[in-house]
């Protein structure tokens, strides 16, 4: 073996140790990123560097793979090269999205992955607003004030706003709803209850029609100007 | 095996070729987008604001609507710019990362919607010299000869896209005889979204456990076929024709529309070299070089658009999408069935002249 095959051998072979385990560290990565852990850093010391170590190699490896394809004059392998470096980034990608969060761009179609549903339970949530007004209450749904948004978006982003309750009680919320909900001039909002409502349906094969079996209901937020 | 990659790896298309497809691309994405408008997101507190890790988590809310003003006016001028082939490669690049940034800005309320194949594709094409040809930048002769293949690279994009969707839908359960997932996401889609129009009722009425259980494997084999056959021409394309009916039946009993996506399989669903239609194409452009012809043909088209404008987005009644969507679908899928089909045709008669 020449020494040329060997360093490509050794640096090939690290390269994709490294990538085949950054999957599993990169989620770390981004952790360590945050600013708590480096402000308290004593008690995560030993585990920054750790971090450190993992980032410094897989540099090296990058740089690694750069100089083996500006040094390799073989045009053929430098393509079959990319191409698996392609699409094993593809991969880690999947991975990642598909195990960690999601981000965007990413080479991704939509997977509708829940292939477990049965039609005896069937569920759809929504948060509905209770607007108490001084003499009347108007309810809501959430959902329909988000009239500019795709219909296929509206549903899981208005639950996951009720994930984050705090959110609701920033004035930008009410001022917001000024502008969404139809009041009269002179009318001012003094209550807005908010419920995340959980209903359970059970599929009617006969007449295509789902029948309500009962509706659970949470209090989300409760807004007092 | 190694000579099938590199005879993958080779696969390339012309300039002519690729200002075609360049013609057909922008048209298509002026058609379908028309004038955007994301003004409307700074409309909405920053609540809302809960963006995926994208170019939008580098902001701490949405941006000032002026930002929006800019991408509006951006877009539309951007792809012009690639329809007559004018600073192609900026404008091609320009066009992807304004789609991008507005997308990651719609993104940000907290759900992503996977319409990434629309927005790389002016970006990998740019270093494909697709403005090459039948463009200003021919005319001045701004040509860059430093033009990248690819061909593969899209080919490779494209069924990666859908084996991601496939696999997914595997690990969920989509093969589990006890559960009938494309009958349940109709359901679903039927009586909480609201998706009831063209074929979903018709659909709905089918209630043979076989028949939806075969859907779900047909849905994955189709999802799963392209990447199987990448290195396969013949095969490839047969996979990507599967692809574009699928969309069509998407709509038809999901009622979700993806736009022009079957389009995007044109630049392998088309025998290049021996299309008679391509042919024909190129003789019209070549043989009609006076200005005057050209631009009459630029003002029926101002003409045509203006008109089209004025209708994208009229609620027809079919669906939540506005008739530019659903045009833009059709068009592609008839595009890609005529193509495809010439393709079968010359291949038939090819082996025929072989036996013979």
């Amino acid at each position: 073996m020449t020494i040329t095959r060997q360093i490509k051998v050794v640096l090939w072979s690290s390269l994709l140790t490294i990538v085949i385990i950054l999957p599993f560290l990169l989620p770390n990565w981004l952790k360590s990123a945050s600013k708590d852990e480096i402000y308290n850093w004593y008690p995560t010391f030993g585990y920054i560097i750790f971090i450190t170590l993992q980032y410094l190699i897989y540099l090296f490896s990058i740089i690694s793979c750069i100089l083996l394809l500006i040094i390799n004059r073989n045009f053929k392998l430098t393509k079959t090269y990319c191409f698996f470096g392609i699409l094993m980034l593809l991969f880690i990608q999947y991975y990642y999205c598909n195990n960690y969060t999601e981000f965007y761009p990413a080479i991704m179609m939509p997977s509708f992955s829940n292939g477990k549903i049965s039609t005896n339970e069937l569920t759809n949530s929504q948060i509905d607003l209770e607007i108490l007004i001084s003499d009347r209450r108007i309810n809501v749904n959430l959902q329909n004030l988000l009239s500019e948004l795709p219909k296929s978006m509206r549903g899981s982003i208005v639950i996951k706003l009720s994930e984050r309750s705090k959110a609701f009680d920033q004035p930008a919320f009410i001022n917001w709803l000024y502008s969404k909900v139809p009041l009269q001039l002179d009318e001012k909002i003094k209550t807005v209850n908010i419920y995340k409502k959980t209903f359970h349906y059970s599929y009617n094969k006969s007449n295509n029609s789902i029948l309500l079996k009962h509706i659970d209901s949470v209090v989300v937020n409760n807004i007092n100007q | 095996m190694n000579n099938i990659f590199q005879t993958w790896t080779k696969q390339s298309l012309s300039k002519e070729y690729l200002a075609i497809f360049r013609v057909l691309f922008s048209l298509f994405l002026f058609f379908f987008i028309g004038f955007p408008r994301f003004d409307w997101i700074s409309s909405y507190p920053d609540i809302f604001y809960n963006p995926y890790p994208s170019f939008a988590s580098l902001f701490e809310g949405f941006p000032n609507r002026s930002v929006f003003v800019v991408l509006n006016f951006l877009l539309p001028l951007g792809i012009l710019f690639i329809l007559v082939g004018f600073k192609t490669k900026i404008a091609s690049i320009g066009v992807s990362i304004v789609l991008i940034i507005s997308s990651s800005f719609v993104f940000a309320f907290g759900k992503i919607e996977h319409s990434h194949l629309i927005n790389f594709t002016p970006l990998i094409f740019a270093f494909s010299g697709w403005g090459g040809k039948y463009s200003v930048d021919a005319m001045l002769q701004k040509q860059n000869n430093k033009n990248v293949n690819v061909i593969p690279f899209f080919g490779l994009v494209i069924a990666f896209s859908y084996f991601t969707s496939a696999l997914s839908k595997i690990l969920g359960g989509w093969l589990d005889f006890e559960y009938q997932a494309a009958y349940s996401y109709l359901i679903l889609n039927y009586h909480f979204i609201g998706r009831t129009d063209l074929l979903s009722t018709f659909f709905l009425n089918i209630h043979s456990t076989v028949f939806w259980e075969i859907v779900d494997y047909i849905v994955i084999l189709c999802e799963l076929l392209p990447l199987c056959f990448l290195f396969n021409r013949k095969l490839f394309s047969f996979s990507l024709y599967n692809l574009a009916v699928f969309h069509v039946l998407v709509y038809l009993l999901f009622n979700i529309s993806f736009a022009f996506y079957p389009l995007l399989f044109l630049v392998y669903l088309i025998n290049w070299e021996k299309s008679s239609i391509v042919r024909c194409i190129i003789l019209i452009i070549e043989k009609n070089k006076n200005r005057v012809t050209k631009l009459l043909i630029l003002c029926v088209f101002i003409v045509l658009y203006v008109f089209y404008i004025s209708m994208m987005n009229i609620d027809f009644g079919y669906g939540e999408y506005p008739l530019g969507y659903v045009i833009s679908l059709f068009l592609s899928f008839i595009f890609v069935s005529v193509f495809y089909f010439e393709k079968l045709l010359i291949n038939n008669g090819k082996r025929r002249c072989n036996k013979s």
